[in-house]
């Protein structure tokens, strides 16, 4: 095997276990430390109703940065937040990594994901596609972008307060 | 405990003057006559102008439970017909939203253009002797009119025009609409959708609640506060919450209702900030077609982010949005929540109401999804077919009438009131009927 396809399949490796690293802290409502993984002017995007939008002059279902995810934070720990009381339970599956470029600085994946979310006895399944943009900071790679396709993105959706 | 065996219920005896029977919101007996004496007899918003702006342009909805197309002709008319074969009822168009020269049936291959006429049927010569092309196209309704680029129609050939249907409710149309410098607003591609267990009538009477802000939405005031770097900022005091705020209830007539916040300064309230530049030359916009003294009083509460409407029964303007409401029975319903663009705005003031959207009325936001939780539990303790009354009493000693509007506290129940009261003359059959 080539010495640059050796060295794809180490940055794979590596890049996966961020992302199920990544699922697990939203499986487990380490929300600090997920928001933590952005890069100060990272992006977390989920966009309603179709994939290809103009964040601009359409919807979102979230379009956010650090100071908007900070707050997510924050009410979800306020007390009073009735749409996560009682919480979410959710299990994550994330596969299908691919690493879809390279730059300088780290790289940009895409993935599938699908989450199972149970609550007040109702189970909603939502999938989709994910796209990472990466970036090496001090060794450590950090989320400049989060792009969440969800395929029933155009679909009735109840309640999305927990973080896809 | 009272049972309607297998009568059927009298609608009037349900909704009193300061309380309502359960079995209003869960007998589907009565979802059933509020379809055929509500959404089968009024004014119903089904489109705005800029969902189908050009010729050949179409809309796939729904009046009260019934699927209609709404669609403008070459000639540039509008016409709402319903979304069904005359041949076996299936419907004839599946996309949302589009552009066509013929809708044709996926069935049997029956073909309609945009008037609704059947144009086309396949094998068409061993259809009988009796059977004439001219009296099956797509059934039309009757009545099709648009203030300000929204579009209503009804079933109802004898109802009264529709500006004098919409009554008081015409001038925060004018409000929520005149805020654009060339006095159109146009929707977003795409509303937020979402279903809920429960009434549609719960999701009409949250848009006139402003008795559960400073409860429902408790955590979003927090937001709010750590974005003005006060946690202790009275935030209900000031944005006109509270129940001695200045703020008012109000039933207009006709069931629309408003919500009224423009007593007090939400400024520093919502959404993100618009650079200053583009909110300077917004402003001068704005002043250039409506004049200094026009224009200053809409900038001060911001067109709706000064009010909440309801257009009885299923039109919500909210701050930036136009919120929709679908019946699908009487435990399930269904509400598209669409923002607004103010045509001739610089870009960043539309890019913010649409981030203020996002802030409040998605399913991911700081706000709907609190109310929807409510509406499940609701509709849970619906359930409680021995606890028979829902309250409805709050500032019935302390209201006024002015001229033909009822006016009380921006926490009263005011408008609830209004609201059951056009009610149970619609049930009734009475007001509305041909």
């Amino acid at each position: 095997m080539s010495q640059p396809a050796m060295e794809a399949d180490i940055d794979l490796h590596e890049v996966s276990e961020f992302l199920y690293r990544e699922a697990a802290l939203l499986e487990e409502g380490r929300l600090e430390d997920w928001v933590k993984l952005f890069t100060p002017d990272g992006l977390y995007w989920v966009p309603s109703n179709s994939f290809d939008i103009d964040p601009e002059r359409e919807l979102s279902i979230a379009y956010d940065n650090v100071d908007r995810l900070r707050e997510r934070v924050s009410r979800l720990r306020s007390g009073s937040f009735w749409a996560q009381d009682p919480p979410s339970r959710t299990t994550r599956m994330v596969g299908n990594v691919r690493i879809t470029a390279r730059t300088e600085d780290g790289c940009e994946v895409e993935s599938r994901f699908i989450a199972v979310e149970l609550r007040r006895g109702a189970t909603q399944v939502l999938s989709g596609k994910a796209l990472h943009e990466l970036r090496r900071v001090d060794g450590q790679w950090r989320m400049k972008k989060k792009i969440v396709h969800l395929i029933q993105n155009n679909e009735p959706i109840g309640n999305l307060t927990f973080l896809v | 405990m009272r049972s309607f065996g297998t009568d059927l219920p009298d609608p009037c005896s349900l909704a009193l003057a300061d309380r309502v029977h359960r079995s209003a919101f869960t007998d589907p007996r009565i979802f059933d006559i509020e379809m055929e004496r509500i959404y089968g007899r009024l004014w119903i918003y089904v489109a705005h102008e800029s969902e189908i702006a050009e010729p050949g342009c179409y809309k796939t909805t729904r009046i009260g439970t019934q699927p209609v197309i709404v669609s403008r002709t070459g000639r540039g008319e509008l016409r709402v017909m319903l979304n069904a074969c005359r041949h076996r009822a299936t419907t004839v168009c599946q996309s949302e939203r589009g552009k066509a020269r013929h809708f044709i049936c996926p069935y049997h291959g029956w073909a309609y253009d945009l008037e609704g006429n059947l144009v086309g049927v396949p094998g068409r010569q061993n259809q009988s002797r009796n059977f004439r092309e001219s009296e099956l196209g797509l059934v039309r309704l009757p009545k099709v009119a648009s203030f300000r680029g929204f579009i209503f129609a009804s079933f109802n050939t004898a109802i009264e025009p529709l500006e004098d249907y919409l009554g008081a409710a015409r001038q925060y149309l004018d409000y929520f609409v005149d805020l654009a410098p060339e006095g159109e607003i146009e929707f977003a591609r795409a509303p937020n959708k979402y279903q809920y267990p429960g009434n549609w009538k719960q999701q009409i009477e949250n848009a006139l609640d402003g008795y559960h802000p400073a409860i429902t939405h408790a955590s979003f005031f927090k937001i709010v506060q750590e974005r003005m770097g006060d946690p202790t900022a009275p935030v209900m005091q000031r944005f006109g919450y509270e129940a001695s705020s200045p703020t008012q209830c109000r039933y207009l007539g006709n069931g629309h209702s408003l919500l009224d916040l423009r007593q007090v300064d939400r400024s520093q309230m919502l959404g993100r900030g618009v650079p200053p530049g583009d909110e300077q030359e917004f402003r001068a916009r704005l002043k250039q077609r409506l004049g200094e003294e026009k224009a200053g009083e809409l900038l001060s509460f911001r067109g709706g982010d000064g009010f909440n409407l309801l257009v009885y029964p299923n039109l919500i303007l909210i701050n930036v949005q136009i919120r929709v409401v679908f019946p699908i029975a009487p435990g399930r319903t269904e509400v598209h929540a669409y923002p607004t663009l103010l045509k001739g705005a610089p870009d960043p003031v539309n890019t913010a109401r649409i981030r203020a959207h996002e802030d409040f009325y998605g399913p991911a936001s700081l706000g709907a999804p609190d109310d929807m939780e409510m509406f499940a539990r609701q509709w849970d303790g619906l359930q409680a077919s021995s606890m028979e009354w829902l309250s409805y009493e709050r500032g019935l000693d302390s209201e006024v009438q002015q001229g033909e509007q009822r006016v009380g506290q921006f926490t009263d129940e005011t408008a609830h009131r209004g609201m059951w009261a056009r009610w149970r003359e619609l049930m009734a059959g009475e007001g509305g009927r041909p």
